[in-house]
């Protein structure tokens, strides 16, 4: 085999920023949109989605697509609009006690259940029950905030205890994970898999795991029966066969993409490409505990010989931001837009790894799972970046199963995480680096750094809050044990006679409910 | 057919079937991680992680989880799916009914087509319809299907052909037409690595008797040509494309693994994907044994074909 | 056996082995650029003078990675078959000389591993033993076995009874003598025929099970592995595709055509139906 040496050639700054395009006009469009002409018959819209939907549980077995298609059938007491912000859903108001340690919430009068039951304070208690239950093991049990228990005082009102003051609360839940299941469908959850038990705008028609989903409108909805008819929600793993039938109008949609699959979908009449900001990112995790990275000045020279621009570029295929060694990306609320970004400095790099006693730099090992492959992709372009100040990366690839039983947060070697964005900067930053209500995955947690996040979790002051976290994303930027060099951005493709597909900046929440087809859309028996 | 030979075979099926219980469930006790970190993926915890694989049964003897396995499988019950959370036994049947569909055509396509091309090939032995023939199966041969699949996508179903649907399927209640529609490509992806196969084996198969000693004698004999290959190559001949068909079986369960994954059709070759990927071991264990169970079946059927075209092969074997 | 008559197949089959194996070869001694060697600016590349098959996602040589990557799509693919058949042929002939439980034994375990798709069983065994290139060899090679062993049982049970294996067997001749003397010769051609179908399958098994992190590991690359992760940017390059197809078209290809021609001259002359 030929020598590897110098393997990497940094490029020219082109970021292409092609398809930007109607970041507002997803969420506008949305609401409040001028009558638009329907197409004769029913109105029937078609998504296609890649990956698995087993199920449509959305408390414990659940995917990134259920995600998609819950706030079509379930609603949370509150939810996220396209750009992040906590709107009432079930809940049409809440307040805090002067401590943020019990949050009491107002529910909205008159909304049905699918069966034709009312919806009342029972079932939000009976659903948060089940939550905080060991036995059922949600998985995002802890990312709800420190809820202790939930009472029902009347038919209208609940209230969360909380064991910690949380400021965080509404946004919380407004994750997915969070919808209300009804009361029976609680009692019956062993069949919430495949039988939703939801308020939302749309109803279950028909559903085989892993391949297709049909809703129809339900028109006893609160908020106004949907301008669609039906849903069909289809899953199709080949990326070819998914452009092929999104071009044939046999999809009308596509809900997630990749930076390259977008490009080309751009580049065809009739084809709309929405694209906003997001907050996914891949870390290289890096352990602080132990050598090499143990030495803050080795984690500096390797965040300093990253060459950002161009890794987020072929990482996101131009779909993406560059991102500062934190995870708090634009969408969040308290993202700290001061902080600069870092740039590569090659010679300062390596006289850090001098000073830190690796002259002739050092092996070390990145281990990724096969899914998503940006995993692996991150790997790559570390390895050959890192080449330049000597620092030898192997890579190791394994099946995603593996990965995740063996070496995801076992803190014995470095590997490439994969996070999807979460409800609040807070949520993000608890879970990567808190050593005790997070997993802290880069081993890097010290009492310091734990009281900021406690500190900015419980306030409820504003100006304290954003001066907490930037100072911890600075902290996280200079000292923390993760390489992040970008952000993706959030995209979907429709035929151009879809108005109003939403794409979420915060989650991967789909809702349909306004969306209506113009003239031009195939009809559909 | 002695009764003697019919015992034996069906004795053979039923003995593979139970080797293949013991190969199976070992085969899936060896997958590292299982069910409970993929469900719970990057945010389990070592307490929620140990009380999924308590509900699970993960924590039992070997033996017994085998035994037990064993017991509810020959009553129809192979579980519940951990990650889908409802009984295997409803889940499966849906796929595995579009699979047999799939694969039924397939199976048939390559049959007819096939044994049909190789005769041809054969009675043109070194003329232009057998070279024609061959170049057809290698072409088919030489491809495999993750090209081939995408491929037809790309000049069938995309514009400006679209002829066909790019992918998924349609019931055939829901109209035969637009079921066969869907059936194509997929069908097509599947049958070019095999009707190459069957071509090749029944051409030299037809080859190897039309020139054996009796043949000749028959011929010398001024039988007339038509009935020579009629009443005695073709019969000879179909033997051997009998047991490759019974063969193919095994590699048509293979490819429609993938197929289903590039066409999106939604077959038991998906499921069983999904059910290694998320390690859901009673999943996988009811997919691998159904599958494996029609491809015994259909061998012991294909023995029996054999053994009733040349009973010679049942009276050695009895 | 009949003079050697020109056979085009087996020369048209041959020409075509020859250069994906040179190919392959070469790629060990000496390549063009560093396979790995990335070019930020020149993704994508159209072939040029210096990439004559362009570049791929990271920049990177095209024909380098062919090159380089070919001896593991060998493996793989040839390497695969060929461990399977050496094991499955002596099994085979022991059985069928020995014949009574041992031969039971081992066509009611055949016959149920038989029945388990073949990349299925491939995944399975590879998830269980680990993920590398030796692994994933292995892998295909136990899963394709039963195969090989079918077809080389039903060829030696018909030459167990021929005179010639009785005659020597009579003149007390040691077992792995009638085996690999008397036996081997015979079987061989239909088993390197039904062989060369497997090549195809477990180039393509590889390339699934690298792309799964099972196999070949990034970023080293075999034709498979660049056939796969090319297929999502195919609209911005098709080259990395078709320089990693062409090579596997021609080996299956070639592969086919040279053991078909032989299977034809073999049975022919010899007078035998397959399997």
């Amino acid at each position: 085999m030929t020598k590897p040496n110098s393997t990497y050639r940094p490029q020219a700054l082109s970021r292409r920023s092609l398809l930007r395009t109607s970041a507002a006009a997803a969420g506008g469009l949305a609401f409040g949109l001028p009558s638009v002409a329907r197409a004769a018959g029913t109105s029937t819209l078609i998504v296609s989605m890649a990956g698995d939907m087993p199920s449509l549980d959305p408390m414990v077995r659940f995917t990134a697509n259920s995600w998609r298609v819950s706030p079509n059938l379930y609603n949370g007491l509150t939810r996220f609009d396209a750009d992040g912000t906590v709107q009432p859903d079930l809940a049409t108001s809440w307040e805090a006690d002067a401590e943020t340690q019990s949050w009491t919430f107002t529910l909205r009068e008159g909304v049905l259940f699918h069966d034709g039951e009312a919806f009342t304070s029972a079932d939000v208690k009976a659903t948060f029950d089940k939550m905080l239950d060991p036995e059922t093991s949600a998985p995002y049990r802890a990312e709800m905030g420190p809820i202790t228990s939930v009472d029902a005082p009347d038919e209208l009102t609940v209230i969360f205890h909380l064991s910690a003051p949380f400021a965080d609360l509404p946004s919380t839940l407004a994750t997915s994970t969070a919808k209300i299941i009804s009361a029976r469908g609680i009692a019956d959850f062993e069949n919430i898999t495949v039988k939703p038990y939801g308020t939302g705008p749309f109803r279950l028609v028909s559903f085989t795991p892993n391949d297709r989903l049909e809703l129809e409108a339900n028109p006893d909805y609160f908020d106004g029966r949907p301008e669609l008819d039906r849903i069909l929600i289809r899953l199709l793993p080949d990326t070819t066969a998914q452009i092929t039938a999104l071009r044939n109008k046999e999809v009308d949609a596509i809900a997630d993409l990749d930076g390259s699959t977008a490009i080309d979908l751009a580049s065809y009449e009739g084809v709309e490409v929405q694209e906003v900001p997001g907050g996914n990112f891949n870390n290289l995790v890096l352990l602080a505990d132990r050598p090499p990275f143990s030495d803050n000045r080795v984690r500096e020279a390797l965040k300093l010989c990253i060459d950002r621009e161009a890794l987020a570029d072929v990482l996101t295929e131009s779909a993406g931001v560059v991102a500062n060694d934190h995870p708090v990306s634009e969408v969040y609320r308290y993202f700290d837009a001061d902080l600069p970004m870092r740039t590569p400095d090659l010679e300062k790099a390596k006289a850090l790894l001098v000073e830190a006693g690796y002259p002739d730099g050092f092996e070390h090992k990145i281990v990724v799972g096969a899914n998503p492959p940006a995993r692996e992709k991150l790997a790559v372009l570390v390895q050959a970046m890192a080449q330049q100040i000597g620092i030898n990366f192997t890579i190791e690839k394994m099946d995603n199963s593996r990965f995740l039983s063996t070496v995801w947060n076992k803190g014995t070697e470095s590997y490439v995480g994969n996070y999807v964005t979460r409800p609040t900067a807070d949520l993000i930053l608890t879970k990567l680096y808190h050593a005790e209500l997070g997993i802290d995955e880069g081993r890097w947690a010290t009492p310091e750094s734990n009281a900021i996040l406690e500190e900015a979790r419980a306030t409820t002051d504003e100006a304290k809050r954003s001066e907490l976290y930037a100072q911890f994303q600075e902290m996280a930027k200079n000292d923390g044990p993760f390489i992040i060099s970008a952000f993706y951005n959030n995209l979907a493709a429709n035929n151009d006679y879809v108005i109003g597909f939403p794409v979420h900046r915060i989650g991967l929440d789909m809702p349909l409910a306004k969306v209506t087809l113009a003239d031009g859309a195939p009809s559909r028996g | 057919m002695p009764v003697r030979f019919f015992l034996r075979r069906v004795a053979f099926g039923v003995t593979s079937l139970l080797v293949l219980t013991v190969v199976i469930f070992l085969c899936t006790q060896l997958l590292p991680g299982d069910a409970a970190t993929v469900l719970l993926g990057d945010t389990a915890t070592d307490q929620a992680l140990e009380e999924v694989r308590r509900q699970l049964g993960l924590d039992r003897p070997l033996p017994v989880q085998y035994l037990s396995w064993l017991g509810n499988a020959l009553q129809g019950d192979f579980g519940r799916s951990m990650a889908l959370n409802q009984s295997v036994s409803a889940l499966v049947w849906p796929p595995f009914l579009a699979s047999l569909q799939l694969a039924g055509i397939a199976f048939v396509s390559v049959a007819v087509l096939g044994i049909a091309m190789g005769v041809a090939a054969a009675l043109a032995h070194g003329r232009k319809t057998d070279w024609a023939v061959l170049t057809v199966a290698y072409g088919g041969i030489s491809v495999p299907e993750f090209v081939l699949g995408p491929l037809l996508i790309l000049i069938f179903a995309s514009p400006p052909l679209q002829l066909l649907p790019s992918s998924g399927a349609v019931s055939f209640s829901e109209g035969p037409g637009d079921w066969l529609r869907h059936m194509i490509l997929p069908t097509a992806t599947l049958c070019a690595v095999l009707i190459a196969h069957v071509v090749r084996q029944t051409r030299s198969g037809v080859l190897a008797v039309s020139q054996s000693e009796y043949i000749r004698a028959a011929r010398l004999h001024g039988l007339p040509p038509g009935r020579v290959t009629l009443r005695y190559i073709l019969p000879n001949a179909l033997t051997t494309a009998v047991a490759v068909l019974a063969l193919d079986i095994g590699y048509l369960m293979g490819s429609v693994v993938v197929v289903e994954q590039i066409f999106a059709y939604p077959g038991l070759g998906r499921l069983m994907l999904f059910s290694i990927s998320s390690r859901d071991l009673q999943l996988v264990q009811a997919c691998t044994l159904l599958i494996g169970t029609i491809y015994i079946f259909a061998n012991l059927v294909a023995d029996l074909v054999q053994g009733w075209l040349d009973p010679r092969i049942a009276e050695r074997q009895a | 056996m009949t003079v050697l008559r020109f056979d085009p197949r087996l020369a048209t089959g041959l020409i075509l082995l020859v250069p994906p194996v040179m190919l392959a070869l070469l790629g060990l001694l000496w390549l063009p650029h560093d396979p790995n060697a990335m070019d930020l600016a020149h993704r994508y590349a159209a072939p040029s003078g210096p990439h004559p098959l362009g570049t791929d996602l990271y920049g990177r040589d095209v024909l380098s990675r062919v090159m380089a990557g070919g001896w593991r799509s060998l493996a793989m693919g040839i390497g695969g078959p060929a461990l399977a058949l050496v094991v499955a042929v002596p099994l085979s002939l022991l059985a069928a000389l020995k014949g009574g439980w041992f031969e039971q034994a081992l066509l009611r375990l055949n016959d149920a591993v038989l029945s388990i798709p073949t990349l299925i069983l491939t995944l399975l065994i590879i998830v269980g033993l680990g993920a590398s290139l030796m692994n994933a060899v292995i892998a295909i090679a136990v899963a394709i076995m039963p195969k090989f062993l079918r077809i080389a049982h039903a060829a030696a049970t018909r030459v167990a009874i021929e005179e010639f294996v009785a005659a020597a067997r009579i003149r007390g001749e040691r077992t792995s003598y009638v085996m690999f003397r008397e036996m081997l010769p015979n079987i061989m051609p239909p088993v390197i025929v039904e062989g060369s179908i497997f090549i195809g399958f477990s180039i393509t098994a590889g390339a699934t099970l690298s792309y799964l992190g099972l196999g070949t590991q990034p970023p080293a690359a075999d034709w498979g592995v660049m056939i796969k992760q090319s297929w999502d940017s195919v609209r911005s390059s098709v080259w990395p595709i078709i320089g990693a197809a062409l090579p596997i078209v021609m080996v299956i290809l070639g592969v086919n055509l040279a053991g078909d021609s032989l299977q034809d001259r073999a049975g022919i002359s010899k007078e035998k139906a397959h399997v």
